[in-house]
């Protein structure tokens, strides 16, 4: 329901009197209602003059959308459900409130023309400038990138379906020590395809992990925030559109997810505190950032930007760049150093220990992984030139140098040729020399020898290896920026047309229903009923005056007097679908035979 | 001071990196220094370990546990791990839990400081051993014989003991430093000899009187150890490595103190004298007949009521020494040692039986203020010549080793170092002798080995002190205790297999201080199995915060 005109559209038209007459206390025709309902004036000093139950129950309807299904209000008002109700008969006396058809169990509805006020209450208090926001809390990438510089150092075996085995996870436990919540972090990389499998051994993938690193922490956060809202289809969109850069109060954003989750998955249970859980995460990743008070809630701004450009800025806290290169080999790295160096540090250096600042040692063996690579002596020393606070000690890069030179290199030809380079004592026993360098591996166990010479840390060249930039994919899942959908339209049956909150009412089952027409009957009072017109079923409205009820094979009848035409006819009870509650002021406008569609009626001016 | 500016991270598994460069880094070592123990000094970042030992060796000093928090969080650029924080606490709070008393008779008592405590500690069978009474609900006692060993228990089951039963102070015997040397140069102890010689005495109180001191070679452990026997002002029993080291202490000592020589005894396999001061070497303690035979000399350690016994080089101290130790609580104890590493990990018991370690200090800071000399290292790696790579390709890891280390291009490398520092005095150390000999025969200079005699060595080593032998072939018998106090090049043609201690002892042949820097060079075959052993010193000596340089030489420098 986008408009006042729409809402009206869909009144039946002999209702429009009583409903205005009701509401602006004079009958009048659709046009002229429409417009003074939609009086922003009016409906300001209207809302002003709510109490703050009143308030929050509009607030309610708002955040669910200006809509709210009989069940989401049953979940959410089933503790004060009388009290709730005739808050709703008295907002819909004041043509703030409406409700859908007869049944009295339809949806809720929102006068059009108050969302914007509503909007600008939701953000009541929040100054436009000089909010104190809290700094984000920092998120890093960091126990991700050390995590895969151990699965590098450390060979993990793993089952089928990537789970390590118990030594492989006290292996891990062993490196990256108590800080790192291994097993959410080591998954994580899986489902982000940093990680494969490969002969039964964790291998981390070149190119899935220097993307990882590169895209920063920012988009991981991001990942974080969508892998949250999975569950919950829309639930990214909607805290766009709820929250926004803004801002908005806590509670009332608190509310607002609760009232999507409960309004979109009726069917989970306990969700009363999800959104409180989901907001402190979102608080803990930075994705939404706090003022001071801790009243106000946004989306932090380079979030928010990432989301809706699908642009990631640079990262939300800066990097230190100090990097400490000891003589003894190590590289002391600070956990808020740049990412992608700290993964480049993690090949050619094998980590000992992550913590405050991670211990690296470059060694023989690390050195010929890096090498492998396709890392160079150059192109090492140059790396380790860049990223040292100080001057890097001359014994170390001598080290590396002569490590670099001393590597052997094998060179497989396809099919049986392996050429050696600088390791005639690390080639395996028993291999025919055809000429000098060049052995001849027999039938299938290339294999065999590639294993052997691996443990020799010679460096294999193999035509068939397949290039490190080919190797897997990232898998951020969720592109961005995000799509956001406009404000969410109804889509009501409207058969039964539409009127302000309880003012019609459905027909009570049984002998409370028959006391009505007999009290009517007994004080000569009139009733209006809706009632199916004969032969078509569609409904009609009467205004009656009941004389005698009776019962005949078990279904119970009302004679009265159509005040319209004057004649007496008798009413199936049973089939009187709804009264309208109120006395009425003024007699219902010649009614149509039937309903117009609502998308007919919408389609012509009120 | 802002927190990027603050030099000292605490990890979470305890250890303490200080970033030397930091303005605040000597403060902030001060600070750390009484309750952190330092691990390993490279050049840019210094590792300290927080460990109960060192929390437990703070306690006994009396510095309190938020003393220690309050330190730590004043320099350090991150929080505190609060793994750390409540591992320092835990610490704490089992210091002081037990106290060892004297009890009547010929026992010690023990008072827990609550039940719990009591309880736990009986439970453990190799405790209860040793328990004669229990007097619910705090207290038990034990023979004082085991004092030592009991004390040894109570540490690895995670309570030290805090003793308080006080020490024996042996046979009175007046000791003097003197003012000047006999051979008359100003004598007085230097700052960090005084420090080291306060930590330990604690101002002769139960606190203090057993304990490490570790200093580098050259910078005057010696000096240390007569200062406290100055303090002690009893008769001293001193354990050496090897005769040539009773010599040198003997020397010193008449040197630098008012002893006669009729006051100092010499108890090696040469003179069996027992005199108020003894000095003895740990071989003869533990000599024996057969394997199973008694340790005949070990009698010396009761000979008399000695109230001090010294231990020099302590990480080389014997197994049956350290049995021998745990007999002799009641005595004040020194340790004294440039590294306190010990290849067989058994730096705990060292603590637990000699006590603990009551003072460090950086050799570079020593360096810098001239009290041991400034040290160049340099590692030459060379290629193995043609016919030596064809028989290394062959055999087996260990055969390659050697091959490696008896690499013939080393000769001539050995001989060029020789002509460029020819006015310096020189000392070829290398760990085989056909090699040694080698180049002994070469250089046309003496060879000192294990079957070189005691005077022999003795004169050699004077004769090189004097000037007369400009280059001294030495094997790993000269590793420890001799003080040379002219050399300042070392050539390292071979060794053990990367041990971090003999390359700290033969580094400190030549820090003596002295007017010129002094070059420590280390020969080592590129690419052999030498290389990754080579590594490892180079890793260590780097640790020790030494400057390392690498030179490649390739066979056409040959």
């Amino acid at each position: 329901m986008t408009s006042n005109a729409e809402l009206i559209g869909n009144i039946p038209t002999y209702m429009v009197g009583i409903i205005s007459t009701q509401i602006m206390g004079e009958p009048t025709d659709a046009e002229r209602l429409s417009t003074w309902l939609s009086d922003p004036v009016r409906l300001r000093r209207i809302v002003a003059g709510l109490s703050e139950k009143e308030r929050a129950v509009l607030s309610d309807i708002f955040e669910l959308g200006s809509q709210m299904e009989w069940h989401v209000f049953l979940r959410i008002y089933r503790q004060e459900l009388t009290t709730m109700r005739s808050i709703l008969e008295k907002l819909g006396e004041r043509g703030l409130v409406f409700q859908a058809g007869l049944s009295g169990r339809d949806p809720v509805i929102l006068l059009p023309s108050l969302s914007p006020v509503m909007a600008e209450l939701r953000n009541e208090g929040l100054p436009d400038t000089a909010v104190a926001w809290k700094d984000v809390r920092s998120v890093s990438i960091w126990p991700h990138v050390v995590m895969l510089n151990a699965l590098r150092t450390v060979k993990i075996r793993c089952r089928p379906g990537m789970e390590p085995f118990k030594k492989g996870w006290e292996l891990l436990e062993e490196r990256l020590g108590a800080f790192i919540e291994i097993r959410r972090v080591y998954w994580e990389l899986e489902v982000l395809g940093c990680v494969q499998e490969a002969k039964g051994a964790i291998e981390v993938l070149q190119g899935p992990a220097q993307e990882f690193a590169m895209e920063g922490e920012l988009r991981y956060r991001i990942w974080r925030f969508l892998q949250a809202c999975r569950p919950y289809q829309g639930l990214d969109a909607k805290v766009m559109e709820i929250c926004g850069i803004k801002g908005l109060a806590r509670a009332t954003f608190e509310r607002a997810l609760f009232f999507y989750l409960a309004h979109h998955f009726p069917e989970m249970d306990a969700i009363e505190h999800t959104p409180a859980d989901l907001i402190s995460l979102w608080l803990e990743l930075g994705i939404l950032q706090e003022d001071l008070s801790e009243k106000w809630i946004r989306i932090q701004d380079k979030v928010y930007q990432a989301l809706q450009n699908g642009k990631l800025a640079q990262p939300i806290t800066a990097y230190r760049d100090e990097v400490i290169i000891q003589p003894n080999m190590e590289i002391l790295v600070p956990q808020d150093f740049d990412p992608l160096d700290h993964l480049n540090i993690g090949e050619i250096a094998d980590l000992v220990q992550a913590d405050v600042i991670s211990i690296y040692r470059l060694s023989r063996t690390s050195i010929f992984r890096a090498i492998r690579d396709g890392w160079n002596a150059e192109k090492l020393a140059n790396f380790l030139d860049r990223i040292a606070k100080h001057v890097v000690p001359e014994n170390v890069l001598k080290t590396i140098a002569g490590w670099v030179t001393s590597l052997s290199q094998a060179h497989i030809i396809r099919g049986t040729f392996l050429v050696i380079n600088n390791c005639r004592d690390k080639i395996p026993h028993g291999l025919d020399e055809i000429l000098p360098g060049i052995y001849r591996i027999p039938e299938h166990c290339e294999d065999d020898v590639i294993t052997f010479l691996d443990r020799k840390s010679v460096i294999i060249q193999r035509p068939d290896r397949m290039p490190a930039e080919q190797e897997g994919e990232m898998n951020w899942g969720r592109t961005l920026p995000l799509q956001i959908p406009g404000r969410t339209e109804f889509k009501l049956t409207l058969k039964s047309g539409i009127y302000p909150f309880g003012m019609v009412m459905p027909l009570p089952y049984g002998h409370k229903g028959i006391e009505i027409f007999e009290q009517a009957a007994l004080q000569g009072q009139a009733l209006v009923i809706f009632y199916p017109k004969h032969g078509y079923g569609e409904t009609q409205v009467y205004q009656i005056t009941p004389i005698y009820i009776f019962t005949k094979g078990g279904v119970s009848f009302v004679e009265a007097v159509n005040d319209e035409s004057g004649e007496t006819e008798v009413f199936d009870v049973s089939k009187v679908r709804a009264l309208l509650k109120q006395e009425v002021g003024c007699k219902p406008q010649k009614a149509e035979s039937k309903h117009e569609k609502p998308s007919q009626r919408s389609q012509k001016p009120a | 001071m802002i927190a990027s500016e603050k030099p000292v991270i605490v990890q979470s598994d305890g250890s303490i990196l200080l970033e030397v460069m930091s303005e605040a880094y000597e403060d902030a070592r001060d600070a750390i220094l009484p309750f952190a123990e330092l691990i390993k000094s490279p050049e840019y970042v210094h590792t300290y370990r927080v460990t109960p030992i060192s929390i437990w060796n703070a306690a006994s000093l009396g510095i309190t546990c938020d003393d220690i928090l309050a330190r730590l969080a004043r320099y350090s650029r991150y929080d505190l791990p609060p793994g750390v924080v409540f591992r320092i606490k835990e610490a704490f709070s089992r210091w002081d839990a037990l106290r060892m008393l004297r009890d009547e008779g010929d026992r010690l008592r023990i008072e827990a400081k609550n039940p719990s405590v009591m309880e736990q500690i009986l439970a453990n069978a190799r405790i209860k051993e040793y328990v004669l009474d229990i007097h619910p609900p705090q207290a038990f006692t034990i023979p004082a014989g085991m004092r030592g060993r009991f004390k040894h228990l109570l540490i690895k089951a995670g309570y030290p003991v805090n003793d308080l039963v006080g020490y024996d102070p042996g046979d009175p015997l007046t000791i003097r430093l003197r003012q000047k040397t006999m051979s008359g140069h100003d004598f007085s102890l230097r700052q960090y000899q005084q420090e080291a010689l306060e930590n330990f005495w604690a101002g002769g109180s139960t606190r203090g009187g057993q304990g490490i001191v570790v200093l580098p070679c050259g910078s005057g452990k010696t000096v240390v150890g007569m200062g406290v026997m100055s303090k002690a002002q009893t008769c001293t029993l001193i354990l050496c490595t090897n005769v040539a080291a009773v010599h040198q202490w003997m020397g010193e000592l008449l040197d630098k103190t008012e002893l006669t020589p009729e006051d100092i005894g010499e108890y090696t396999g040469f003179k069996k004298e027992i005199k108020a001061v003894t000095v003895t070497t740990y071989q003869i303690l533990t000599y024996r007949k057969s394997k199973t035979g008694p340790f005949e000399h070990m009698q010396l350690m009761r000979a008399r009521n000695w109230g001090l016994l010294i231990y020099d080089e302590v990480h080389v101290l014997p197994a049956p020494v350290f049995r021998a130790t745990t007999e002799i609580q009641a005595k004040r104890r020194l340790g004294l040692t440039a590294t306190l590493v010990r290849e067989d990990g058994l730096e705990e018991d060292t603590f637990s039986l000699i006590g603990p370690k009551c003072y460090d200090v950086p050799w570079k800071e020593l360096e810098s203020k001239g009290f041991i000399a400034e040290a160049l290292c340099f590692e030459i790696r060379l290629p193995l010549p043609a016919d030596q790579e064809r028989e290394y390709a062959a055999e087996s890891e260990r055969a390659q080793f050697r091959i490696a280390s008896e690499n013939h291009y080393k000769d001539s490398v050995v001989k060029r170092i020789v002509h460029k520092h020819a006015d310096e005095p020189i000392l070829i150390i290398g760990q085989y002798l056909s090699q040694l000999k080698r180049i002994a025969d070469a250089m046309q200079a003496p060879l000192i080995t294990g079957a070189t005699s005691n005077s022999k060595r003795d004169n050699l080593y004077q004769a090189f002190r004097a000037g007369e032998v400009p280059v001294l072939v030495v094997s790993k018998v000269a590793n420890f205790a001799i003080d040379l106090p002219d050399a300042s090049v070392a050539i390292q043609v071979s060794g053990t297999f990367g041990s971090r201690q003999e390359e700290a002892q033969r580094l400190g042949r030549i820090l003596r201080p002295k007017q010129r820097i002094s070059t420590f060079y280390t020969l080592v075959t590129a690419d052999s199995a030498e290389d990754e052993f080579a590594h490892k010193r180079q890793v260590f000596l780097a640790e020790q915060g030494y400057k390392y340089c690498i030179e490649e030489w390739s066979p056409d420098d040959f």
